[in-house]
């Protein structure tokens, strides 16, 4: 027996010993770590770190958030959480699925063919750098409508994240593959449909993951700025009249969403790409 | 497949990969192609599949001109390349289905007579590299094609997996009569497999020498022990040895 191997003998010994000493479950670890950052939060707001002592313990806010699901109106004579939860995923709905049809044919045209990368990417990477915000003032005029300014505002936040992706994702097709698919008689069809697609989905599934996230962002900024019913005017026109309580309660919503709406991403994702479920497992 | 096989291919830089070959090889022969990397050799296979487009010369099956790839020539390459989000199955069914139609059960058949039934609804990444191999040939024999194409395939197996594929590639071979073009490095898998063993010399691709190998069919791998198959592999490496001594001092 070599040195090397007396050597991972004896770590792999002591290894076992370690792993013998019972460990708290998985659930317990991962609740204390929220119970740690709840009693951060109620500490911060009691001691009055700074001007937290004017927003709410996580207590007040947990009965702010009850009384609003329940249907309470939202600051003085104002809509319900849920009137302004529609208004906002109305548009955060519609700008994606706008970005999804559009950033997916145009990435795989983009990528796939020299033509469309030659003489059309060249004016999307002319918009590309813009952040999205930059484009509320500019939206809101033109589309003479908040609604259709914060859906273009979106949709301009989440077309390049998966445009972009996926054409990456074409860019990495080994060629042999082509090859394969063309030497079993394959049209140029049957490439995309067995080849360009597939492998791209991947991709589109990154991409769309990114793009879900500033959507988000993206109708939250937008909604600041343009007013009107939606979770980020609320949140903000609470914050103009130090309804702290509502400020937080719109936090937590559009947290909460974001984390559903990313993880229908993922699961649709997983859904669509079997092949890969050995590595995600 | 008969006619004359005649490639220049100086690319963009007029590095002449292969130079003036002349080959003509008949219906049903299993031909095998032996040289030293960067000969030319997976150069010459991708201008026969239609990969690549010759810068001089044509190239003849059956008197037709090979303009692309087409399902009459299919391809097995060095590392395997079924498509990992197909099933094996769907793989293996793919050819068909972009023409004109799977036929229910032939795809089992195949897997079947590769041995390795059951597979069939796994995906590529869940088989053996050994088993992928086969599940890559069995793709190829759905689309029945006239001319396999061979580029190294069992390079990448362990040694047991790689005598056992050689076998089977033999059997199929003789069961169906078709064309086989065959790619390696081994001079004894080259000469184990083939009626005919085309040496390649380097830059520029020509070949060099031809050498006919007259075992008696079927093999198996005890031929490999034999005193003649010792001879044809001694008068092969000779070959191979003296070219690359020759392209050794040619680059002094």
């Amino acid at each position: 027996m070599s040195i090397v191997d007396s050597v991972e003998n004896q770590i792999s010994t002591a290894r076992s010993s370690v792993d013998a000493i019972p460990s708290p479950p998985r659930w317990a670890l991962k609740g204390s770590s929220v119970v740690l950052f709840i009693a951060i939060w109620w500490a911060l707001v009691k001691i009055g770190f700074l001007g937290f002592d004017l927003l709410r313990t996580p207590l007040e806010t947990a009965g702010a958030l009850s009384g609003f699901i329940s249907g309470e109106s939202m600051g003085q004579g104002g809509e319900s959480l849920y009137v302004h939860g529609y208004h906002t995923l109305i548009r955060v709905l519609l700008g994606l699925s706008l970005a999804i049809t559009t950033a997916i044919p145009l990435g795989l045209a983009c990528g796939w063919s020299d033509w469309w990368r030659s003489y059309v990417y060249p004016a999307f990477e002319l918009l590309r750098p813009i952040p999205p915000v930059a484009w509320v003032p500019i939206a809101l005029i033109a589309f003479a409508s908040e609604f259709l300014g914060i859906v273009w505002v979106v949709f301009i936040g989440a077309f390049f994240p998966i445009f972009v992706n996926t054409m990456e994702g074409v860019a990495q097709i080994e060629p042999e593959y082509v090859r394969a698919v063309r030497s079993l008689g394959g049209s140029k069809l049957d490439l995309y449909r067995h080849v360009v697609i597939p492998h791209t989905i991947p991709s589109m599934i990154t991409g769309t993951t990114v793009g879900v996230g500033i959507a988000w962002i993206a109708v939250v900024a937008a909604e600041m700025l343009s007013g009107g019913p939606g979770l980020g005017y609320i949140t903000f026109q609470a914050y103009r009249l130090m309804d702290t309580g509502v400020v937080i309660v719109g936090i937590v919503v559009l947290g909460t969403l974001g984390a559903v709406s990313s993880s229908i991403v993922m699961r649709t994702g997983d859904h669509l790409t079997p092949w890969t479920d050995e590595v995600t497992e | 497949m008969q006619g004359l096989t005649k490639i220049y291919d100086p690319d963009g830089e007029h590095v002449t990969a292969i130079e003036d070959i002349d080959l003509t090889i008949e219906a049903g022969e299993f031909v095998s192609l032996v040289g030293p990397s960067g000969c030319g050799k997976s150069t010459l296979l991708e201008c026969i599949a239609g990969f690549i487009e010759p810068s001089h010369g044509q190239m003849y099956i059956d008197g037709g001109r090979i303009d692309g790839p087409g399902a009459d020539r299919g391809v097995v390459f060095q590392e395997n390349r079924l498509l990992p989000w197909k099933t094996i199955r769907e793989n293996i069914d793919l050819g068909p289905k972009m023409r004109d139609g799977v036929e229910d059960g032939r795809a089992e058949e195949l897997l079947s007579k590769m041995g390795i039934e059951g597979t069939g609804s796994q995906y590529p990444t869940e088989l053996s590299g050994g088993m992928q191999q086969r599940a890559e040939i069995a793709r190829l024999l759905a689309n029945d094609p006239e001319i396999m194409l061979m580029d190294e395939p069992f390079s990448a197996l362990d040694a047991l997996t790689k005598e056992i594929m050689q076998e089977l590639l033999l059997d199929i071979w003789e069961e169906d009569n078709r064309t086989v073009v065959f790619i390696t490095h081994d001079v004894e898998e080259a000469i184990f497999l083939a009626d005919r063993v085309l040496i390649m010399t380097a830059g520029p691709g020509e070949i060099k020498e031809t050498i006919d190998v007259d075992l008696e069919r079927p093999r198996d791998l005890d031929v490999t022990t034999t005193p003649h198959f010792n001879e044809l592999r001694k008068e092969a490496l000779g070959h191979i040895v003296e070219e690359a001594r020759e392209a050794m001092e040619g680059g002094q």
